[in-house]
């Protein structure tokens, strides 16, 4: 199904493009936002993305590796959209707040627990460079192997496994960086 | 162990959070640009390069239609080149100046050493150093080339290496390395933009000291590798290779 669509967009075919794009479009999007950690950003990235997949698709030769494709549209565009952001400074976000909007409920302490880690993990991920972001992105949330990993970025496996990991060392030390900031505040509290 | 199933089911639970729909204002704006730019014919899409081929092996590449072609086109130019000289049906073995070999889209250019002149004279006092044209394999951004000019008639192939994601060299300088087993080849690489295109390479009469010029590139400012490899007629020390980079066209 997908493969007849890819094809019929490369040669032109509108609609064919849009089903393709409708399909893709909120998957591309989650990933770029978890790259990113910026919604604006993310969608500039989305929108971009889709561009290139409209102009380059006939130089797609095999139709099958479209998914693959997009994939690593997506994650170039966004690395490349957050070194730019890098460059131009940093950007300071308001985190939303943990309460039940509108509510007017509390959470039970298992839920304030869950909600703490989450949050502690998103202030490790923010310390990470964005390749890296990216890298666990791919394994963790899209659930690529190490292969599809490898072949999204254009990478051999090995490399791709020893970025997996090193992604992965950043990320603990981030969080125990995290841990000790928090445990020392609360000392001098 | 533990703590890495500990870590990555914090992570796969964290990453759950945030969006997981896509703005319907970029999908309007990406079907409009479709829609503005509808796609014509392209009678060479068959020859351009595949994108999730851009890290595909040099001899892979060199099967790919358009580096085919462009062998052909300079095998055919050689052939009429060696014709209009008389090459084909003249006996005599006379002087052989340097031979540009023009490659303009070939990323495995190569050129032979000009054999040693005769003792009768040259019919062409004029000989201009040789200049190979290498098209360089890039992840990202345009296609970019170098076209290398020869004073030490000392190069013997020159070709494109395979860049690595990024740049790994900072920018405004070159770095010469040498190449495992090849103690006559050595690599350069510097650091580009994706839309930064034809490089010259001039190799001093020394064959050590060279001097790259890039044009000035005003576009997006990802960095990105360029990959050079040199081969000479005789191993080379790549710590005693000194190459300057120059900006040009600012």
């Amino acid at each position: 199904m997908q493969r007849s669509l890819v094809e019929r967009a490369a040669t032109g075919d509108q609609q064919a493009f849009e089903y393709l794009v409708r399909q893709s479009a909120d998957r591309l999007f989650a990933i770029a936002y978890r790259i990113l950690r910026d919604h604006h950003r993310a969608e500039d990235a989305l929108q971009q993305t889709l561009v290139t997949i409209w102009d380059e698709l006939p130089r797609l030769r095999d139709p099958d590796r479209f998914e693959a494709w997009t994939y690593r549209l997506i994650v170039r565009t966004s690395i490349a959209q957050a070194k730019r952001e890098r460059r131009g400074g940093l950007v300071v976000q308001l985190l939303p707040d943990d309460a039940v909007p509108g509510s007017g409920l509390t959470r039970s302490p298992a839920e304030i627990d869950a909600v703490a880690d989450r949050d502690q993990v998103q202030r490790g991920l923010r310390r990470l460079k964005p390749d890296q972001r990216a890298i666990l992105v791919l394994q963790h949330y899209v659930g690529l192997t190490l292969a599809e990993i490898a072949d999204v970025l254009g990478i051999p496996i090995g490399t791709a496994g020893s970025r997996l990991h090193y992604a992965a060392q950043a990320l603990r030390a981030a969080l125990d960086a995290d841990a000790r900031t928090i445990d020392l505040e609360e000392r001098t509290a | 162990m533990n703590a890495q199933h500990d870590l990555d089911r914090r992570l796969a639970a964290a990453l759950l959070d945030g969006p997981s729909r896509a703005p319907e204002r970029s999908i309007d704006l990406a079907l409009a640009h479709a829609r503005e730019h509808p796609r014509r014919r392209d009678p060479l899409a068959v020859l351009r390069k595949d994108p999730m081929n851009a890290q595909s092996s040099r001899f892979a590449t060199a099967l790919q239609p358009l580096p085919l072609l462009a062998v052909v086109a300079v095998a055919l130019a050689a052939a009429l080149g060696a014709a209009t000289a008389g090459g084909f049906l003249d006996d005599r073995s006379g002087v052989v100046p340097p031979v540009a070999t023009p490659s303009p889209t070939s990323p495995h250019a190569s050129v032979s050493p000009a054999p040693s002149p005769a003792p009768s004279p040259a019919p062409s006092a004029t000989a201009t150093p040789a200049v190979i044209s290498v098209d360089l394999i890039e992840n990202v951004g345009a296609d970019a080339t170098v076209d290398i000019t020869d004073l030490s008639g000392r190069l013997v192939r020159a070709g494109s290496g395979i860049p690595g994601d990024g740049a790994s060299v900072p920018d405004g300088t070159v770095a010469a390395t040498g190449l495992a087993g090849s103690p006559a080849t050595v690599v350069l690489t510097w650091s580009g933009s994706p839309c930064d295109t034809t490089h010259q390479l001039t190799i001093n009469p020394d064959g050590l000291g060279m001097v790259l010029q890039r044009p000035a590139c005003q576009g997006d400012a990802i960095g990105v590798d360029h990959v050079l490899q040199l081969t000479f007629d005789r191993p080379v020390d790549p710590a005693a290779v000194d190459v300057t980079i120059q900006t040009v066209g600012n």
